[in-house]
């Protein structure tokens, strides 16, 4: 993996190529870091300019407090050639490459940013995962997949304690064009229509959707079973112009009232007048 | 009252677990309440939400510290059920709870709740004959404010939940937690189902025209020899949803 920095603020910007792709970092100053905070864009978006402002707005030291004692990292995956689940693997791998305990390279970056000694141990005690449209899908796919694993192993998901905020998230897919679709967006539909509707222009629609179904489904059963983990819950919030992405979260996950004047493209995009992602990200606790 | 309804139904479905002696806290469901009255209390829905009351706004602190005195309290008006292994029921119990305060949160399934009772038959008519398409039901999600789209949206959004409230049984892993479960959702859905209100032929007729018409719409996108049987497997889809005994 290569790297080199950027710039030199309260978070120092570095390029984590070669293995993640277009992956980027902001590593704090702060000696006190003990959060790390991974952005995974959307379908057809970019690593950063997705977020856009929220590196910018975070150096200058606005939102809250929390921000200084967190490393932002942003992640870049092949949203369109790859599928969800390929997708939602490639993250499980950068996950645990960075949490608790993150690469090697990183942590020598860490402790060079932070003017510390190059052998200090760089460990995070909190994950925040940050999803906008697609990218939700990818997080709750594969927050899923580690806990399937888990489940299967008898220990605990290093991903337990996590916590999922999500910007018009597409979890119940785009909006549909058949009634078909709509309806399979709704219904357990699954085998018996599936055949009777095959061949038909809209089965292309309902089987994606009964794909996000199964995600939805395999997430909220983990809910189910381990309540205490906060993982499975997800902070949510829309526009109230979406007109990209059903407006629909898992039952479990916490709803927010929509942000006025906001659209799927402009809810997780920061600026001096429109604070509110910051806060919505670190701040609530 | 719609309110008064949706009081008396987290009312009793919380008794039923009372009645139970299941080993729930009121902690547990103290996080779904809030959530809900936050949404309601929501500055922006206040006024323009025509299904959640100012009376229920006032009285939902109140409910909820009822509900918590009653949760630790001794005494209880509940009615006993029997079941054979209890602390079964209580991941299924959750969830039908989380389901059921689901409902109450989606502003769409009151409008069709609302539209279905009190449209004059001519305003019902003028809503049913709009055209619409699969975009315009969809987006009337979350939208508070009667309109076709969001009648629509609430009639398939509430067969969507009872559907995964029904699903809640079907998880269980012997005959003696099947049969428990079965009675527990029998009793939750005593509670829950005024949504169906049968009991004039007016509302029956108009709970029919909304299925038709979604049925028909999608039957219209697959090939023509198939047709037939996919309105039939869907028309019984929906009434097992709402689990409707037809004759």
């Amino acid at each position: 993996m290569s790297s080199h920095t950027l710039d030199p603020q309260l978070h120092r910007s570095v390029i984590l190529g070669d293995v993640f792709r277009d992956t980027r970092a902001k590593l704090s100053r702060n000696a006190k870091t003990d959060t790390a905070v991974v952005f995974v864009h959307g379908f057809n978006g970019h690593p950063v300019k997705t977020w856009v402002d929220f590196s910018g707005l975070v150096d200058n030291g606005r939102g809250a407090a929390e921000w200084a004692s967190s490393d932002l990292f942003f992640f870049d995956y092949c949203d369109v050639t790859k599928s969800i689940d390929d997708s939602s693997d490639d993250l499980e791998v950068f996950l645990e490459g960075i949490y608790p305990k993150p690469f090697p390279i990183v942590q020598l970056l860490c402790n060079e940013i932070r003017g510390q000694d190059k052998s200090q141990e760089v460990t995070y005690s909190k994950l925040i995962l940050v999803g906008h449209s697609e990218g939700a899908i990818i997080i709750r796919s594969c927050i899923a997949e580690i806990g399937k694993k888990s489940q299967m192993s008898g220990a605990s998901p290093l991903t337990q304690n996590a916590q999922l905020i999500l910007f018009a998230p597409a979890l119940f897919g785009f909006m549909p064009t058949y009634w078909l679709g709509l309806v399979s967006q709704l219904f357990p539909f699954k085998q018996i229509m599936d055949l009777l509707v095959a061949g038909s222009p809209a089965a292309a629609e309902m089987r994606d959707f009964i794909t996000l179904d199964q995600i939805r489904h395999e997430t909220e059963e983990l809910s189910r079973q381990f309540p205490a983990d906060q993982a499975y819950v997800a902070h949510v919030v829309f526009g109230q112009n979406e007109e990209v992405v059903r407006k629909k979260r898992y039952f479990q996950d916490v709803k927010y009232s929509a942000i006025p004047g906001k659209n799927h493209v402009a809810i997780c995009k920061p600026d001096h007048e429109y604070l509110f992602p910051l806060n919505f990200v670190r701040g609530r606790e | 009252m719609i309110a008064a309804h949706e009081l008396t139904e987290c009312y009793f479905v919380i008794l039923a677990a009372r009645g139970l002696r299941l080993p729930l806290r009121f902690g547990e469901f103290k996080p779904f309440f809030d959530r809900f009255f936050k949404f309601v209390a929501t500055e922006d829905l206040k006024g323009d939400k025509p299904n959640i009351s100012l009376g229920l706004l006032a009285d939902f602190p109140h409910f909820i510290v009822e509900l918590g005195q009653r949760f630790t309290g001794e005494e209880g008006r509940e009615e006993r059920l029997n079941l054979r292994i209890p602390e079964a029921i209580v991941p299924i119990f959750r969830e039908i709870i989380q389901l059921q305060t689901s409902m109450l949160e989606e502003p769409t399934i009151l409008t069709y709740l609302e539209a279905v009772r009190t449209l004059s038959r001519d305003d019902w008519q003028s809503y049913m004959g709009a055209t619409l398409g699969p975009r315009d039901v969809a987006l009337a999600a979350d939208t508070p404010g009667m309109s076709s789209a969001a009648i629509f949206n609430g009639f398939l959004t509430m067969a969507s939940v009872m559907s995964r409230i029904n699903g809640t049984v079907v998880r269980t892993e012997t005959d003696e937690e099947q049969a428990d479960s079965a009675t527990m959702l029998e009793y939750v859905r005593a509670a829950i189902d005024w949504r169906l209100d049968f009991k004039t032929r007016e509302s029956m007729r108009r709970f029919d025209q909304v299925k038709s018409q979604i049925i028909e719409n999608a039957a219209s996108e697959i090939p023509y020899a198939r047709r037939g049987q996919f309105r039939d497997e869907f028309d019984r889809l929906f009434n097992d949803a709402f689990q409707l005994a037809l004759a």
